[in-house]
């Protein structure tokens, strides 16, 4: 591996400032201040700018992204990202607008963020929204805080959330955060929610449902409304976690299956770029009776100027320094606006095509977790090689090896030895007949017993990395006194 | 259709395959009762030439401030970034990468994420720091929480939050937000409001053994540095930790919070990585004490060693993590900031030690100089003694009239800070493109709004 910037550094060697002919004063006597000095080292590299464009560009190749190969992660949706989005982020009327300039100076801005809004709520079929949140899990938290607040103004915040087993594990994270306790409801045969073991755990001490749908094997919850109403039979209310609504645009609108609040990942459905971990964006849509917890401030159309509105009574209060991530937000509106509406239901209906391509390559091979026609993924389950002494993982390493990215593997729970597929609609046929052949290969390697799937990933950048070895032997940053 | 690459040969041929006639028929497990009928009500689709009109329209509409012009901060900053940063860190390999779960292939974003956390780990002054988190509100808020975790642990009965009343007013709101639900096992109390600094003996008076933690930020909502050490001290003494809020910049000239005893530091790292961009992508800087690993927030990388004992990185001590622990986990913390990390590491690799403190000098420099004169215009006051960085609150009588008149000679003068700071503050960043002539026409024209508005004879 290469070394790190700091093995580069040599004392004196560096500083930006410094080599683009010193810093600027502005023409001032440079001061220093008379107490409180720091005087520990700062152990930063001093390395030249030409070597740090080597470096940092050398690491960047090592990364398997979405522009390079196929990435069929599921739950994640890696599909392409198209690059205007990023130019016309970084538009300077956008990038140099500070937060904290009156609306009067942000129209441009304003009226993107209330148009983002609208057509959000339109293809989730809710009534209001925010854009505030910054990830899938902040969309959930702040959802959550609402369902209390909510809750607290009927009279008692209740006691529990209630979630599949099949469920993201940010789920019950967020229900923990924010004073909740978890109850997990077991899925039944079919993948689907056991509606007679969702009965039984309901009662006024409920204070939300919160599923994905489709579910976590890719599954449309036929019994939904049945569902919701139940939840709100009791007085609890029903969260939709939007991780899968990129099988869904333009066929359903989860607001219309009786849902009461949704968060969407742009960084998911609306192709805004995952960056290698975020930013991401996580906007919440609600019913009516539900707007006046959202966190504020929310921009409100008035005649031809969009302004914020004032923060209400009832709002939880914001969960973000300013109005969510705006670059993101900025991104997920060109891809709507690009696509329209019969675009974006052309995005749902190719995304479950492809997940049902690879079902059918591969089906005879892997077992596929439920029966069914899965929508936008399709979930194996590693079962047939585990019999020949194969697990997920090795299937998952061994296929770095074809320059591909693994499936997610070992979610959902419920699921042995899960190999959990998103192709995505931007994946083309030939893209989808390579991995079809490199999961056909490798359970051939199986049954042959291939040493290279006990060594892989052989070609890879490095080799498989021990992460026993990393939790024992905790290095967590950079210190000269390794070497 | 942009972007789906299917031939009508190919759509055929992959119903064919599958064993359906036409796409509707993979719907089934969707009950037809359910399926919109009609289209979505939305915009009809834009070209790419029309889409960059439209949207460079609505840019157009915006009035951003040139930077030499702006005196806005208030924890979001103009600052230089160098063009080898947006160059390097938004290539497709860094910006196009999920998350690296497969390790063995994201050693770029790994390696890169690894040196983000010995900088900030440097930066602060503390051993640990992680892979980032959403903002500085949220980074404190985690902060909080870790504290609270780390106290309540051995002592549930640490239920008390002391946060110095000069904190940053929008992370207060965030924490206020954040804390609501705990209410029954958490209380937050505001220390020394309507003071500049938190004083020791403020803090000494509300201290118990029922605090866990105490809250202060330097520099902070004010622009002053804190006497951050006897605080810690205090709170050490009666068994609360201390977090503190800091600048990456201020600590290239002041003490770390390392320095002066916090156990976990936390910043809001935007002035590092990214422009102002109407308030995000910002990004959540993290860092504690050693020993506190267990308990930390967000992802983590570890260096390794692969098969053939090449170093290597990975995620690690994901037992803490939400997709491993579920309820149980440090946080929910899932996808964050990991490309604008890229940005402050890039830019902190440029800056080196020597450049990172030239350029927070400059903004000392900027500051003081600015500040000492303002002060000395008739009937202004600055508040509070003392070391201050890159930003200065003023008394300014008749605030938000001279401010228009400053807005209307070209110039933004500063940002109005809400009354519970005091009243009738203006807070005035400085930032590194301004030359003393841009510093000297921003004090003309405040004493010519300041004459005009009549606030002094």
């Amino acid at each position: 591996m290469p070394e790190l910037i700091f093995e580069k550094s040599r004392p004196g060697a560096g500083s930006f400032t410094a080599a683009t002919g010193g810093v600027n004063f502005g023409g001032l006597e440079p001061r220093l201040p008379k107490r409180g000095l720091r005087t520990r080292p700062l152990g930063l590299p001093e390395v030249v700018e030409g070597e740090v464009v080597r470096h940092y560009l050398g690491l960047s190749t090592l990364n398997h992204h979405v522009d390079k190969d196929f990435y069929p992660l599921g739950s994640c949706t890696m599909k392409y990202n198209p690059k205007i989005n990023d130019a016309l982020a970084l538009l300077p009327g956008f990038t140099g607008l500070h937060p904290a300039q009156p609306a009067a100076e942000a129209q441009g801005a304003l009226t993107l963020l209330w148009e983002l809004g609208e057509a959000l709520k339109t293809i989730s079929g809710m009534d209001a929204v925010t854009l505030q949140p910054v990830a899938g899990a902040h969309g959930e938290l702040t959802a959550l805080f609402m369902i209390r607040a909510y809750h607290e103004k009927l009279g008692r915040p209740r006691r529990k959330v209630i979630i599949p087993d099949a469920a993201h594990g940010t789920n019950p994270a967020s229900i923990a955060m924010s004073g909740y306790e978890v109850v997990q409801v077991k899925s039944a045969a079919d993948g689907c929610m056991d509606l007679e073991a969702l009965k039984a755990l309901l009662d006024e001490d409920v204070a939300a449902f919160m599923i994905t749908n489709p579910n976590t094997v890719g599954i449309f919850e036929r019994h939904i409304v049945e569902i919701n109403a139940l939840v709100h039979a009791v007085g609890a209310l029903s969260y939709m976690d939007g991780a899968n609504l990129n099988a869904l645009l333009g066929i359903v609108k989860p607001g219309e299956l009786g849902f009461d609040i949704m968060h969407i990942n742009l960084h998911k459905t609306f192709s805004v770029p995952h960056g290698g971990g975020g930013p991401g964006a996580g906007p919440l849509v609600v019913k009516q009776r539900l707007a006046p917890f959202l966190p504020g401030p929310l921009p409100v159309r008035m005649g031809d100027q969009v302004v914020w509105g004032e923060r209400g009574p009832d709002s939880i209060g914001p969960v973000h320094s300013y109005f969510g991530n705006f670059g993101a937000l900025v991104r997920a509106y060109a891809y709507i606006r690009r696509l329209g509406a019969r675009g974006l239901r052309r995005v749902s209906e190719y995304a479950i095509l492809n997940a049902n391509y690879v079902r059918v390559g591969l089906q005879d091979l892997y077992k596929v977790g439920f029966a069914g026609i899965p929508l936008h993924e399709v979930v194996f389950s590693a079962i047939n090689q585990r019999r020949l002494g194969y697990k997920a993982s090795h299937i998952a390493k061994r296929l770095l090896d074809f320059g591909l990215h693994a499936p997610t593997t070992y979610f959902p729970l419920i699921v042995p030895e899960a190999l959990m597929v998103e192709p995505t609609e931007t994946e083309s046929r030939a893209t989808l007949d390579r991995f079809i052949a490199a999961m056909r290969q490798i359970h051939r390697e199986c049954e042959e017993k291939n040493p290279l799937l006990d060594s892989a990933p052989n070609t890879t950048p490095v080799r498989k990395l021990d992460d026993v070895r990393a939790v024992k032997q905790p290095r967590l940053r950079w210190r000269k006194e390794q070497d | 259709m942009p972007y789906i690459p299917h031939t009508e040969d190919d759509r055929r041929e992959m119903l064919a395959a599958i064993g359906v006639a036409r796409l509707e028929d993979l719907l089934e497990s969707v009950p037809e009762s359910l399926r919109l009928t009609h289209p979505l009500e939305l915009a009809e689709p834009l070209s790419e030439a029309a889409l960059t009109r439209h949207v460079g329209e609505l840019a157009a509409r915006n009035q951003p401030w040139p930077p030499q012009d702006c005196y806005l901060g208030g924890g979001a900053y103009v600052d230089h970034l160098p063009e080898t940063v947006r160059s390097l860190a938004m290539r497709s390999e860094f910006i196009t990468a999920y998350t690296p779960y497969q390790a063995e292939v994201s050693q770029g974003t790994l390696q890169t994420i690894f040196e983000f956390q010995t900088m900030v780990s440097e930066l602060a002054g503390l051993e640990l720091a992680n892979a980032s988190l959403y903002d500085g509100a949220t980074a404190l808020v985690e902060g909080v929480r870790m504290a609270l975790a780390v106290k309540q642990d051995k002592e549930p009965a640490r239920r008390r939050v002391l946060v110095a009343a000069q904190l940053n007013p929008r992370w207060l709101d965030v924490l206020r937000t954040y804390l609501h639900p705990l209410a029954a096992e958490v209380e937050l109390e505001l220390l020394g409001a309507g003071a500049s600094r938190l004083s020791p003996e403020i803090l000494a008076a509300r201290l118990g053994v029922d605090v866990a933690v105490v809250v202060v930020q330097s520099p902070n909502a004010l622009g002053l540095i804190e006497e951050v050490a006897p605080l810690a001290a205090a709170a050490h003494e009666a068994g609360a930790l201390l977090v503190q809020g800091f600048d990456p910049l201020a600590v290239a000239l002041f003490e770390c919070p390392g320095e002066v005893g916090a156990d976990i530091a936390v910043a809001e790292g935007q002035c590092l990585s990214q422009p102002l961009q109407f308030g995000g992508p910002f990004i959540g800087l993290f860092a504690a004490r050693g020993d506190l690993a267990k308990y930390m927030p967000g992802r983590l990388i570890g260096e390794t060693l692969d098969a053939v004992g090449a170093r290597g990185y990975v995620l690690t001590f994901q037992t803490r993590e939400q997709h491993i622990r579920r309820e149980k986990a440090t946080s929910n913390i899932c996808t964050n900031q990991a490309l604008v990390a890229t940005f402050a590491t890039i830019h902190l690799a440029l800056l080196g030690p020597v450049g990172l403190r030239e350029k927070a000098q400059s903004l000392y420099t900027r500051c003081a100089w600015l500040s000492e004169r303002a002060a000395a215009l008739p009937g202004l006051s600055l508040v509070g003694a003392g070391e201050r960085f890159r930003e200065f609150a003023l008394h300014v009588p008749r605030r938000d009239a001279v401010l228009a008149r400053m807005r209307a000679a070209g110039l933004a003068g500063g940002l109005p800070l809400p009354t519970e700071l005091g009243a009738e503050l203006l807070l005035v960043a400085v930032n590194e493109l301004q030359e003393e002539a841009d510093l000297q026409r921003w004090l003309d024209v405040l004493a010519a709004a300041l004459r005009e508005e009549g606030t002094h004879a």
